[in-house]
C-alpha cells in the first residue's frame, strides 16, 4: 500500500479522538444526498417512461397526411399518389408494422339538450388493424368491434353524454349540422307554412344511429372516440379519401428521425407530410422533462452542502495533523502526497457515502407504494393523485447512466472539497508546523 | 458565571485567532444560507405557479353558481327566497340571478357556439368591472339586445362590435335537429310537411358590443337577463344564481357552510370556480409539499456542518471546558456556551439565505435569461416555459423556515455540546 493511503485510512480510526465522529456526520450528509437524488430521479425517469409508454399505448405512432397546397380546396395535383397506393408501398416496408387508413375529425352528439362535438377517429375493421389492436387493451367494458354501424367512447366521453354500453347514440356530421341551420336560416321568417315546408324537402341532415359497444378507460385511452372509417369519411365529405395513414413502428422513439429518412429516399411520396406521436403530446412531453431538469438541479444542492459538509471535516482534519504534515514534510514528501491523504480520505467519505446513499435510495423505492398508502390513511394526503398522473402507483426506474451520473457528481463534490483545505494544509512550513 | 460571561465565551470562541474554527464557522453559515435560500425561492416560485393558475381560473369563471340540478329553468319565487338568505352570509360579496347556457351565434353565415350569462341590469355593472379587464374592443356596458363576446367568437363568426348578429339557444337548435330528423323520414308528403312547419330555429337579433381576450377572459359570452331569457325562451323564468365571494380561495368551506344551513334549495346543484381546476390544485399543493420535504434534507444536511463544527469546538475548547468546570460552571451554562455559538451560525446563515433569495426572486428573469444564453442556444426552449417566472412570496412561510432553520442549528449543537459539558475537569485538565 502506498504511504498517502495508509495514512488516509489510519487518520480516519484515530483512537480516543473525535475525528472519526465528524467523518461519520459528513458521510451522512452524502448519503442523504446520494439517496434523495436516487429515490427522486428514479421516480422521475419512471414517470417519464411511463407517460411515454402511456402515449404509445393509444396514440398512432405516425399519421401520414396529404399536404394541401393553397388549402383545403387547391386542386389537388394531377400525378398525387392514392392513399390506397401509399398505404400498400408502406405495409411493405419492413420498418413499418403496420399501416392503417384514418379520418380524423369532429362528430356532433346531444348533450344535456344542446349539441356538442365529440372527437373522433375513423378507422377500418379489418383484423389486421394495428391501431385496433393497441386500443383494444384499454377497454373497459365492450368490444372494440367497427365491422357495424358502432362507435367506442372513452368513459370520460360516455360520462358525459350520459350514454352506457348498449346504448345507440345520434350522432350527426357537423359540417350537415350547420348547413342545415344556415338553410333554415336561408328560409324567409314571414314565409308561409306550406312554403317553409317544401323548402325543409331539400334539406338534410346527415346523422347515423350508432351502438355504443366498447367503452374504454380514458385515463389510458386519450381522449377521441372511434368510428368505422366509413362512416367517418361520409360524416367529414371526404369522398372516399382519408385525412391520413396511421403507422406503427418497431422503434416509435426514433419516429422522427425514421420519417426523414424515408421521405428522403422516396418512400414517402412528395405530396405527403407527417406527424409523429411525439410531436403530437410534445408541450406535454417537453414539460415532464422541464420538471426532470429542474429537480435535478435543485437536488445537487443537497450534495454541495453535503460537500461543505466534507470541507469542514478535512479542515479539522488538516488542522488537527498539522504537526504530522510538518514531520512528513521535513521527511521529504512532497505535496501532492501530502494533498493525496486529505484528498484520500474525503473520497473514502464519499465512496462510503454514494453505496450508503444508493442502498438507501432502493430501500425507499422498494417501500414507495406502502409509504404512500400510508401517507394517504395518516395524514389524508394524496401523494401521487391518480387523475393527474393517471397511474395508480408510484413509478420508479433507476436509469444507469442517472445513477453514474449522480455518484460522479457526490464524488467530484467531496474530492473538490477536500483539494482545497489540504493544498493550504499542504504548503505548511514544516519549521512553523513543528516548533508550533 | 453570569449570561454576559456565557455569550462573552461564545462570542470569543467564533473570532478565535490563528485558529481554523472561524473558517469552519464561516463554511457552516454557508451550508445554512444555502437551505434558506433554496428553501424560499423554490416555494415562493412555486407558489406563484399556483396562484398563477389560480387566478387564470379565478379570472373569468363565476366563483359561485347555484342552479336546479336537471337543468331546467328556475321559478323565480326559489330564485328570490334564495337570493335573498345567500346576501347576508359572511364572505358572499355580491349575488345575482342570471339565465344562460350553450347557444348559437350567427353572422354572415359563419357560425359559432359557447356559453351565454345573461346578468341582471342592476347588478351587471359590478359583474362586468370584473370582465372588463380582459377588454379588446368595444364596450362592456351591457344593454338589452348587445352582447359581448370573446375574441374568439367573434373572430369564428367574423363580426365587429355594432355588427348585427343571428344568435339562439343551442336547445332550440338541437330540437330543431330532432324534429326535422324524425320529421323527413315520413314519407308521407303531407304528413312530412305538417312535421316540418313546426321547425324553426326563432333567432334572436343581438348586436355585438364588444369582445374580450380569450385566453384570460374564457369563452364567456354575456348579455342581459331580458335578452337571455328572449333567447332561451324562458319568459320570467331564471336558470340561476351566480355569487362573487369575497375570499374565493376559501369557497369550498363557504359550499359546506351553505349546505349546513339548507340555503341551498333542494334539486340543486352548486358549481365552483375550482371545479374545473381542483384535481390540477391539489397536485399542485401536493408538489409543494413534497419539494418542501425534499428540499428540508438540504436544512438536515446543513445541520449536520453545524453539528460538525459545535464537535469541533468543543473537542478544542476541551481544556477551557475543564478550567471551567473546575472553577464552579454549571453544566447548562456550558451547554448554553456552545448552543448561543450555534445559534449565530443559525442566524446569520438564515439572514444571508433570505438576503439571497430577496437578490434571486428580485432578478429570477435575468437569472433565467442568463442561464438560457450560457446554455447556448436553447433560448428557443424560452417560450415553453411561461415568459416571467411567477413568485409569490408568503411572509409567514419565510418566518416559518426562518424559525426552523434556527431550530434545527440549536438541536444540532445540543449533542455534543451536552457531551462536552459532561467532561470530569480532572481528566480535562490532565491530558
Amino acid at each position: 500500500m502506498t504511504a498517502p493511503l495508509f495514512l488516509a485510512i489510519r487518520y480516519l480510526r484515530p483512537t480516543r479522538s473525535f475525528i472519526s465522529v465528524i467523518t461519520v456526520i459528513s458521510m451522512l450528509g452524502v448519503v442523504l444526498g446520494v439517496g434523495v437524488l436516487v429515490t427522486v430521479m428514479s421516480v422521475f425517469k419512471g414517470w417519464q417512461i411511463e407517460f411515454r409508454k402511456m402515449l404509445l399505448g393509444f396514440e398512432p405512432h405516425v399519421v401520414v397526411m396529404r399536404l394541401h397546397n393553397g388549402g383545403e380546396t387547391g386542386p389537388e395535383s394531377p400525378q398525387a399518389t392514392g392513399w390506397r397506393e401509399l398505404r400498400d408501398k408502406l405495409a411493405k416496408d419492413k420498418r413499418f408494422l403496420a399501416a392503417t387508413p384514418v379520418a380524423e375529425g369532429n362528430v356532433v352528439v346531444e348533450k344535456e339538450g344542446s349539441l356538442q362535438g365529440l372527437p373522433v377517429l375513423g378507422l377500418s375493421p379489418d383484423q389486421d388493424n394495428a391501431l385496433a389492436t393497441k386500443l383494444a387493451k384499454h377497454l373497459t367494458e365492450g368490444v372494440f368491434d367497427l365491422n357495424d354501424d358502432n362507435i367506442i367512447l372513452t368513459d370520460q366521453q360516455a360520462r358525459d353524454i350520459g350514454a352506457k354500453r348498449g346504448d345507440t347514440i345520434v350522432v350527426h356530421a357537423s359540417a350537415s349540422v350547420r348547413q342545415f341551420i344556415a338553410d333554415v336560416r336561408e328560409i324567409p321568417e314571414d314565409a308561409a307554412d306550406e312554403q317553409r315546408a317544401e323548402k325543409l324537402d331539400s334539406v338534410s341532415i346527415l346523422s347515423k344511429d350508432l351502438k355504443l359497444v366498447g367503452i374504454l378507460r380514458g385515463d389510458t385511452a386519450g381522449t377521441r372516440g372511434y368510428v368505422p372509417l366509413n362512416i367517418a369519411q361520409e360524416f367529414f365529405d371526404l369522398d372516399g379519401e382519408v385525412t391520413g395513414i396511421e403507422l406503427e413502428l418497431v422503434d416509435p422513439d426514433a419516429a422522427a428521425e425514421l420519417m426523414e429518412t424515408a421521405y428522403i429516399d422516396g418512400t414517402l411520396p412528395p405530396q405527403w407530410g407527417w406527424r409523429t406521436w411525439d410531436q403530437e403530446h410534445e408541450d406535454m412531453l417537453q414539460s415532464v422533462e422541464n420538471q426532470r431538469v429542474m429537480m435535478y438541479f435543485l437536488l445537487l444542492f443537497i450534495m454541495l452542502v453535503a460537500a461543505i459538509c466534507v470541507m469542514n471535516t478535512t479542515i479539522t482534519v488538516t488542522v488537527k495533523k498539522r504537526r504530522e504534515i510538518g514531520i512528513l514534510t521535513a521527511l521529504g514528501t512532497r505535496a501532492w502526497q501530502i494533498i493525496t491523504i486529505f484528498v484520500a480520505q474525503a473520497g473514502f467519505v464519499a465512496v462510503i457515502g454514494v453505496i450508503g446513499g444508493i442502498l438507501g435510495g432502493f430501500a425507499v423505492l422498494s417501500v414507495r407504494n406502502a409509504f404512500r398508502e400510508w401517507m394517504a390513511s395518516a395524514f389524508d394526503l394524496d401523494l401521487f393523485p391518480q387523475d393527474i398522473y393517471f397511474l395508480s402507483e408510484i413509478p420508479a426506474h433507476t436509469d444507469l447512466a442517472d445513477l453514474s451520473i449522480i455518484c460522479s457528481i457526490a464524488v467530484f463534490l467531496c474530492l473538490l472539497a477536500a483539494v482545497i483545505p489540504s493544498f493550504f494544509a499542504a504548503r505548511v512550513d514544516p519549521a512553523v508546523a513543528l516548533r508550533d | 458565571m453570569s449570561v454576559s460571561a456565557v455569550s462573552f465565551l461564545a462570542r470569543r470562541y467564533l473570532r478565535a485567532k490563528r485558529s481554523f474554527v472561524s473558517v469552519i464557522t464561516v463554511i457552516s453559515i454557508l451550508g445554512v444560507a444555502v437551505g434558506v435560500l433554496m428553501m424560499i425561492v423554490v416555494n415562493a416560485v412555486m407558489k406563484g405557479f399556483e396562484g398563477e393558475f389560480r387566478q387564470a381560473l379565478i379570472g373569468y369563471q363565476p366563483h359561485l353558481i347555484l342552479k336546479p340540478a336537471d337543468g331546467k329553468p328556475a321559478e323565480p319565487s326559489i330564485v328570490e327566497a334564495t337570493l335573498a338568505k345567500l346576501r347576508p352570509q359572511a364572505g358572499i360579496q355580491s349575488a345575482m340571478s342570471y339565465a344562460g347556457g350553450m347557444f348559437f351565434v350567427e353572422h354572415e353565415g359563419n357560425q359559432s357556439a359557447t356559453v351565454l350569462f345573461g346578468l341582471p341590469v342592476d347588478s351587471a355593472a359590478s359583474y362586468m368591472a370584473k370582465v372588463s379587464k380582459h377588454r379588446l374592443d368595444g364596450t362592456m356596458d351591457l344593454s338589452d339586445g348587445g352582447i359581448v363576446t370573446s375574441d374568439y367568437t367573434a373572430a369564428e363568426i367574423d363580426a365587429r362590435p355594432s355588427d348585427s348578429l343571428a344568435v339562439y339557444a343551442s336547445s332550440s337548435v338541437t330540437s330543431a335537429v330532432n324534429r326535422f330528423r324524425v320529421a323527413s323520414d315520413i314519407s308521407d308528403e303531407k304528413k312530412r310537411h305538417e312535421a316540418f312547419k313546426l321547425i324553426k330555429l326563432r333567432p334572436t337579433e343581438a348586436k355585438l358590443l364588444g369582445y374580450t381576450r380569450v385566453e384570460t377572459a374564457g369563452y364567456f359570452a354575456y348579455t342581459t337577463l331580458a335578452t337571455a331569457q328572449q333567447i332561451f325562451g324562458l319568459g320570467e323564468k331564471l336558470t340561476g344564481i351566480m355569487a362573487e365571494t369575497t375570499n374565493p380561495n376559501d369557497i369550498k368551506a363557504l359550499k359546506k357552510r351553505l349546505e349546513e344551513q339548507n340555503i341551498i334549495p333542494a334539486g340543486w346543484k352548486v358549481v365552483l370556480w375550482t371545479d374545473e381546476g381542483d384535481g390540477r390544485l391539489a397536485a399542485m399543493s401536493n408538489e409543494r409539499f413534497m419539494m418542501f420535504f425534499i428540499i428540508g434534507i438540504i436544512g438536515l444536511v446543513a445541520a449536520f456542518a453545524v453539528m460538525n463544527t459545535t464537535i469541533t469546538v468543543t473537542t478544542q475548547k476541551r481544556r477551557e471546558i475543564g478550567v471551567l468546570a473546575a472553577l464552579g460552571a454549571r453544566q447548562g451554562q456550558i451547554i448554553q456556551i456552545f448552543v448561543s455559538q450555534a445559534a449565530v451560525v443559525g442566524v446569520v446563515g438564515t439572514l444571508t439565505g433570505l438576503g439571497l433569495s430577496a437578490l434571486v426572486l428580485r432578478y429570477r428573469n435575468d437569472i433565467r435569461g442568463l442561464i438560457a444564453t450560457l446554455s447556448g442556444g436553447s433560448s428557443s426552449d424560452s417560450d415553453l416555459f411561461l415568459s416571467t417566472i411567477p413568485a409569490h412570496i408568503d411572509p409567514a412561510f419565510i418566518a416559518y423556515t426562518a424559525c426552523g432553520s434556527v431550530l434545527l442549528c440549536l438541536a444540532a449543537a445540543v449533542p455534543p455540546a451536552w457531551l462536552a459539558s459532561r467532561v470530569d475537569p480532572a481528566v480535562a485538565l490532565r491530558d
